[in-house]
Formats: structure tokens, C-alpha cells, sequence
């Protein structure tokens, strides 16, 4: 077992990959009562064409949320994994993303017995024709409710302009029609094809003793094989947005206006990768944050009334995304194009804000949740945990972020403004 | 970890000395009786006061400001406590360990200069200012209205009993916007600093004593002030007949809320057994509402109960097809007369005592439970670890049937959705 220093946050991060392929990663905090599992698959809403072999295979849209919803389906007469891990007053969930998939537990006791049970559970689905049409009215209503969100529609069309073939542009659950045509042979192929240990991940953190907890996740885990995981079919995605200002009909009274920048990150070929994301998040912050010069003048203008930004990234496109309430929303996409013209970022802002990122390293390093989500996220975009983060912000220079910001294309937006209809 | 409670006169001290966290969080409670058209003052005030103040003139001074403090957070909110508007000023910093020597009296300063120095000229704020404030404040009102959640929440407390406070939302109304002006709008503002009942938390490594004679010097309130009004709400008479209100939406999902008021509870019930009846019926993923109308009749995705101590009502709560209604209330209806009935079992409570024993083993793990442990304490609605572990473990079944006799649903509002969604 691979023990790493994380000396910046006093920390002791334990890594171990079984022969098999699934990676374990063990960071525990013995200060704290609670310990957080997650088992996780780098599977997510994007796979819906992919070759097994030779064998090219299509499942519906919203498959690996639908297959999320099924994994904890028992045998009659079981003991259902909501009620088991409620005996020991712990919680349990799962979630869905774009490109991955994870299964958790939370709680102050049982630690072993919990473990050993999400492991097991994960490791032995149980789909049938009646439980799998069942779960089709949840989701139906689980998707609605997200539909019925303010900012759905806005989001969505935002989406549809900015991306041509990468399943970014839909919905993680699918729509109602998709989930319909869901059955338990395609959650199997799903199942078979990507829950395999090499595509597999466990994250544990908080209370816990490392010894006892890779035993387990051993004896749970080293049997199951390892499988060459299907090649993704999805066209390569181009690097320009699809279209550049659109106009959405919608009923709201508060008008909305957003924007997607896609920067093609293969560009940028001698930066390594967490430098690079943290680069732009810097730039982006600088851009769109609560200390922007265009945040200020919005709001000063009266131009926005609010405002908030996230970014995504996925192979080599970032996707960043700016949202803001208006009830001026011509007046507002003049100024954001103006602005666009003149960015810029002073020594000044950039030392500013590598202090916040490295502020917020430090403050997430106290809650186990916030620990686990980190690990998870490195895993999925590096691929291996990042141990010495601060000390990697730390180095980042000024002119090498103004570099980067030179060589972004910020014509490359797409805009979706709401129509006037107050 | 040490608590100590220092009574300063104008408000009480609650200092929480621990080694434990990285940064220090102070949580600033200021409560006076509610009042529906102070509402949309609360949230203008917590705007304005954000935006800029004497030394800092604009929203990205401020920003700025706090990113330079180790993106030092300051925020403000408030919420409705039973008969009172809680206004909430709130900070985290990174301890000097972390960040710099001094990092967090800088903070401090700039915390209590965001309260005490407001940018105001001739007795009232800057009208730039105030008219950002009240555009934010509308679009944020406008927005929680199109989300159909918040929205039902509300319509369906309004339809339950309009005239109680439990109807006020906490963003406030478009309608008071009008009547609010930079004037009274800063008298508003020294009437709440001079009035309110005042809890201040802080916890982290701290020195105790430096920390006290930092407020001593600081924290400029002297007025004393007592507790005229209780904070529980007075409890609801039911109605004979169960109101059924509906109103139609062009949502793609119904809402639908169900309300029971309770009769006064003591003291035990409303904070021991409350929780494990609550579990039971529908606030876990194993509770009988779940297990029923998700898992076996598969009518919804989100169904659950909440109850609030100070309210004197436990609320269900579910997101379902309009041509569900009918079986939906039925199902709920059932489930409630099954735990009046005594039909479920003690592995049932066991787990319901254990989720309340895993909250309790969790407060030490975040600065944010610690404060909301005390401040509990200090509504008298909690009690200490403790007390509160001991007390969670004597809840039996009688005592949930005893409880449970004493629910029943007086309204039942529903949101009703369009299939197509909207426009």
C-alpha cells in the first residue's frame, strides 16, 4: 500500500490498486466521528454508444442514472439496503453524473458491516422485468421535477448551442420517452460491460482504521475480474459552439440571459493538466466572479441584478457557464461583448485569487465529505488523486496565466437570452 | 472542546473553544417578534449592508476585500424561529495557523464594520445602493415564485391559516418594495440593531478572553433587552372538516402539502419522540411514506414529513401526477392511521433512535452543527449531547402511539400541473 504525505493539510492518504484493477483510496480522520464511503464507475450519462468488441451496442438516453436507481433492488425476502443501513442510524444515497457513478454511505457506527454490505450490493445487482418497470414512474416524476427548475429551460438551450455530439447536451435522467424504452437486458450490458473492478473506484474517508478496511474491500472485491472496458462511439466533438445567440419564449417575469464559453484546452500543450484547470478557474473568476470588473459594472449599471458562473470540463473542452437575471437583456449581451474585448488580469487580481484557491484547499480538508467529493473528482479528471495541490497552486506564475488567457478564443460563446414577455 | 456562555447585557457570548477545525466561524443571531412587512426590510438590509460600507464602497471593494482575507466568507440570511424573524450574520475564516498572523482580527473588523458602518449620508442610505439592493431583492421574490416548490409551500400555508406567521415567507413581498425607501429604510435598520435579542457564536481555537474584550470594545450595542414574546408559535385550532385547496399551474409535476397542527406538546415529546414518529412516518428512506407510495405504488420520486417544534405542525410533502391526487391522499391518510393504529415495529424506532444518536455523534464533526446545537439550546428546543442521547433512548412505542393519536391532516393543498409543462 502506497502511503502519500499530504503534508498541507496534515493528512496521511493511503493508495492501492488490487490485481484486479480497482483503485482504493483510504484518508482517514480519526478527529472525526463520521466516515464517508463512496464505490464508484467511471460511467455516466455520456455512454449510450459504445463497441464491446466488435459488437456495437445503443442503449437509451438516462441508462447509467436508471441503472443507479436499480443497484440497490434486493431479492424477496431481503433485507432492503435503505432499512439495513438505517439499523446503525447511517445514510445512504447514490449519484449520477456525466462521466461517472457513485454509491455512498455516511455514519457515525457499523463502519465494517456497512462497508462490507454497499460492496456486496454493488458487486451483485438484481434487475427484473417488474422492478425495472416499476421505477419507471419515479423517474418519471424525478424528471419532471427537474424540467419544472426556473432555470432548466434556459440551461438546456444553452446546452443545445453549445455542443454538437457530446452528451453534455442532454439530461443526466434522460427524458420520460427514453427511460420508457429501458429494460433489465440493457441494464445488464451496461452493468457487465463498465462495473468492472479496472473501471472501479473506493474512496473512503473520515473515522476508520486502514488495515481492517482494505482486508474487507479485498475480500468483497478481489474475486470479481477484471474486463476491457467498451470504447465510446461519440463523435469527436468539435471545438466551435454550435450557435452563437439565440432567443428562448419563456413566461418568466425575471428576464435571464446565458452564456457558454468552450475553450479547446489541447492547445494549451505545455501546461499539465491540474495546472491548467486551475488557471482557468483563476481567469474564469477574474472574468465572471464577485470581484470582476464586469460583475461590478453589471451590477452598478443595474444591468444585472444577479449573476453566478460554473465550469465544466471534459477531454480537452472546458465548457464555463454565466448566468444572469436581467430585465435588460439586449443592453446586457452588448456590454458582455464589449467587455469580452478587453480582458485582461493584473498581478495583483492573480495573486488575490491563487490565495482563495489555496484558502479553500485548506477549508475543504476539515470536512470528510468535502474530502471524498475531492478525491473522487480528481480521480475522474486526472485519473490519480493530486497530493500536493497546494503546493502546486503555489507555483503557478502570473505570466503564465497570461499566457493562457491570450490564447482563448472569447468569441468562441454561445448566448440565450429570454424573450421580453413581461 | 469548551463552552462557556458570557451574559454581556445588550447579548450573550457562547464561546466554543476547539483545536479541531482549520478556520473559526461566528454566527450573529439577531431576533425580534415578526412582523410581515419587516420581512422585505430583512432582506433588503442584508443586501444593502453586503453591497458596500463607509470604508468600502462597492461590491468588488468588498469582494476584494474578503479574497484578500483568505476569501474569508461573509454572509447574511434570515429565517422565521416560531413568533420571530432571525436574522443571521454569519463568517468563517482561516485561523491565523493557516493563513497569517492577525488574518482573523482583520476579519473581525471587517465583520463588524459591515455592521456597524453602513454607507449611508444625512440618515439614510445611499439611493445607488438601495435601488441595487431592492432589484435584487425583487428578482430574487419573482424567482422563488416560479419555483414551484417554494411556491406551494407557501400557498399551502396561506390556505392552512393565512394570518399566522407560519404563512410569511422569508424573501419578502414585491408589494412592501414600494413603501421601502433609503430612509426608513436606515431607521429600520437602528431599530433592529437596538431591539433585537442577540446571540453570538463563535467557535474555533480561540483565546476566550481576547475574544470577549474584542466584543466588549467592539460590538457597539448597549441597549438591554428582554424576552416578551415566546418563541413557539400558539398552537393551530383544527378544523371540523379536512380543507382540500387546489389551485391549477402550467408545472409539469403537482405539489402536494399536507398539513396537521398539533396540540401543545411537552417538552419530551416535541424534542424526543416528534423525531422517531417523524422517522417513521416519512422522514427516512426506509419510512412508511417512502417505502409505500415511491417504492410500492411508484406515484412519486420525492415524498417526505417534516416537523417543526416551534410551529406546533408536522407537514408531508410529496411530488406526484396530478391524476395520482386522490390515491396519493389515500396512501397518506392510511399510513398515518397505521402508526396511530400501532402497526409498525420496534426494529423501526430502534432505527429512528439510532439516525437522532448519529446527528448527535455528528455536531462535533462540523463548526455549523456546534453553533446550531447551541443556538437550539439557547430557543430552548435542545438540550446538550448528553441529555438529549439520554433522552432519545427512552422513546417507546406508547409514547409514539400516544403521539400519533394526536396527527391528523386539517389541509391538503395541492399545485396542480399541466402534462405539457410550460408555454
Amino acid at each position: 500500500m502506497e502511503e502519500i504525505n499530504l503534508k498541507d493539510i496534515d493528512a496521511k492518504l493511503y493508495k492501492e490498486t488490487l490485481d484486479n484493477g480497482l483503485t482504493i483510496y483510504l484518508l482517514p480522520n480519526n478527529k472525526r466521528s463520521n466516515y464517508y464511503i463512496t464505490y464508484g464507475v467511471r460511467f455516466g450519462s455520456l455512454y449510450t454508444n459504445f463497441k464491446d468488441g466488435k459488437e456495437e451496442i445503443k442503449v437509451p438516453l438516462g441508462i447509467a442514472h436508471f441503472l443507479e436507481h436499480k443497484m440497490f433492488e434486493v431479492k424477496e425476502g431481503e433485507k432492503k439496503p435503505f432499512e439495513f443501513f438505517a439499523e446503525s442510524g447511517s445514510i445512504t444515497n447514490a449519484f449520477t453524473y456525466y462521466d461517472h457513478t457513485w454509491y455512498m454511505v455516511m455514519g457515525t457506527k457499523k463502519f465494517k458491516e456497512n462497508l462490507h454490505y454497499l460492496l456486496n450490493k454493488i458487486n451483485n445487482p438484481y434487475f427484473t422485468e417488474e422492478n425495472v418497470n416499476k421505477e419507471k414512474g419515479i423517474i418519471a416524476e424525478e424528471i419532471k421535477r427537474s424540467q419544472d427548475r426556473i432555470t432548466y429551460k434556459l440551461t438546456r438551450a444553452l446546452k443545445e448551442n453549445t455542443y454538437y455530439y457530446d452528451k453534455h447536451k442532454d439530461d443526466i435522467a434522460g427524458d420520460i420517452k427514453d427511460i420508457k424504452k429501458i429494460n433489465p437486458v440493457q441494464l445488464h450490458i451496461c452493468y457487465n460491460c463498465y462495473y468492472v473492478p479496472n473501471n472501479m473506484f473506493v474512496v473512503i474517508t473520515g473515522n476508520f482504521k486502514v488495515e481492517e478496511t482494505l482486508d474487507i474491500i479485498k475480500e468483497e472485491c478481489s474475486s470479481r475480474k477484471e474486463r476491457t472496458v467498451p470504447k465510446d462511439l461519440t463523435k469527436e466533438e468539435p471545438f466551435e459552439v454550435v450557435k452563437k445567440e439565440d432567443t428562448l419564449k419563456d413566461n418568466s417575469k425575471v428576464g435571464k440571459v446565458g452564456l457558454t464559453l468552450k475553450i479547446d484546452t489541447s492547445i494549451f500543450k505545455n501546461i499539465d493538466k491540474v495546472s491548467l484547470q486551475i488557471y482557468l478557474s483563476i481567469i474564469m473568476d477574474n472574468i465572471l466572479g464577485y470581484s470582476s470588473l464586469l460583475a461590478n459594472y453589471l451590477i452598478k449599471k443595474q444591468l444585472a441584478s444577479n449573476m453566478n458562473f460554473y465550469g465544466s470540463r471534459y477531454k480537452n473542452i472546458a465548457v464555463y457557464y454565466g448566468f444572469f437575471y436581467t430585465d435588460k437583456e439586449d443592453l446586457l449581451i452588448e456590454e458582455i461583448k464589449n467587455k469580452s474585448l478587453d480582458i485582461n488580469i493584473t498581478k495583483e487580481d492573480f495573486a488575490r485569487l491563487k490565495k482563495t484557491f489555496i484558502a479553500n484547499a485548506i477549508v475543504n480538508s476539515d470536512s470528510v465529505e468535502a474530502m471524498n467529493d475531492i478525491i473522487v473528482d480528481q480521480l475522474i479528471d486526472y485519473g490519480d488523486v493530486v497530493p500536493d495541490i497546494i503546493s502546486k497552486i503555489r507555483t503557478l506564475d502570473y505570466d503564465t496565466c497570461k499566457s493562457i488567457l491570450k490564447k482563448i478564443d472569447f468569441s468562441n460563446i454561445a448566448i440565450v437570452k429570454t424573450s421580453n414577455k413581461k | 472542546m469548551e463552552y462557556i456562555k458570557k451574559e454581556m447585557g445588550a447579548y450573550n457570548l457562547h464561546l466554543i473553544k476547539t483545536k479541531d477545525f482549520k478556520t473559526n466561524r461566528i454566527s450573529i443571531s439577531f431576533k425580534e417578534p415578526i412582523v410581515k412587512e419587516n420581512i422585505t426590510k430583512i432582506k433588503l438590509l442584508e443586501n444593502i449592508l453586503l453591497l458596500s460600507n463607509k470604508t468600502y464602497q462597492d461590491s468588488r471593494d468588498m469582494a476584494i476585500k474578503q479574497e484578500d482575507l483568505y476569501d474569508t466568507i461573509i454572509d447574511m440570511f434570515n429565517n422565521r424561529v416560531g413568533n420571530y424573524n432571525n436574522l443571521i450574520v454569519y463568517m468563517k475564516a482561516l485561523n491565523d495557523k493557516y493563513s497569517e498572523k492577525g488574518n482573523f482580527n482583520k476579519a473581525l473588523d471587517f465583520l463588524q464594520d459591515i455592521i456597524f458602518n453602513p454607507d449611508i449620508e444625512n440618515n439614510k442610505f445611499k439611493k445607488d445602493k438601495f435601488i441595487i439592493a431592492r432589484d435584487k431583492v425583487k428578482a430574487e421574490i419573482l424567482n422563488a415564485k416560479e419555483d414551484s416548490a417554494f411556491y406551494a409551500y407557501y400557498r399551502a400555508m396561506e390556505a392552512f391559516d393565512k394570518n399566522s406567521a407560519i404563512a410569511y415567507n422569508s424573501l419578502g413581498y414585491v408589494d412592501d418594495l414600494d413603501s421601502i425607501d433609503e430612509a426608513n429604510l436606515y431607521k429600520y435598520y437602528l431599530e433592529l440593531i437596538k431591539s433585537s435579542l442577540i446571540d453570538i457564536f463563535v467557535v474555533g481555537d480561540i483565546d476566550s478572553d481576547e475574544i470577549t474584550n474584542y466584543f466588549r470594545n467592539n460590538f457597539k450595542i448597549r441597549t438591554f433587552k428582554k424576552q416578551r414574546l415566546d418563541y413557539n408559535l400558539a398552537t393551530f385550532k383544527p378544523r371540523h372538516l379536512k380543507l382540500i385547496a387546489k389551485e391549477t399551474s402550467n408545472y409539469k409535476q403537482s405539489r402536494l402539502i399536507a398539513i396537521c397542527p398539533l396540540p401543545k406538546l411537552s417538552s419530551y415529546e416535541a424534542k424526543y419522540v416528534s423525531y422517531v414518529y417523524n422517522f417513521i412516518l416519512g422522514g427516512s428512506s426506509q419510512s412508511h411514506l417512502f417505502l409505500d407510495v415511491r417504492e410500492k405504488h411508484s406515484l412519486c420520486y420525492g415524498i417526505g414529513s417534516s416537523y417543526d417544534i416551534l410551529d406546533n405542525t408536522l407537514v408531508i410533502h410529496a411530488g406526484i401526477d396530478k391524476d395520482n391526487f386522490k390515491e396519493t391522499c389515500n396512501l397518506i391518510e392510511q399510513n398515518i392511521k397505521n402508526l396511530r393504529l400501532g402497526k409498525f415495529n420496534l426494529d423501526e424506532i430502534k432505527s429512528g433512535i439510532e439516525d437522532f444518536n448519529t446527528i448527535l455523534d455528528s455536531i462535533l464533526d462540523s463548526q455549523g452543527a456546534i453553533i446550531e446545537n447551541y443556538f437550539k439550546i439557547a430557543l430552548n428546543i435542545g438540550d446538550d449531547i448528553e441529555t438529549s442521547r439520554e433522552s432519545i433512548s427512552k422513546v417507546s412505542k406508547n409514547d409514539i402511539i400516544k403521539l400519533a393519536k394526536k396527527i391528523k391532516i386539517d389541509t391538503i393543498y395541492l399545485l396542480e400541473g399541466d402534462k405539457n409543462g410550460r408555454n
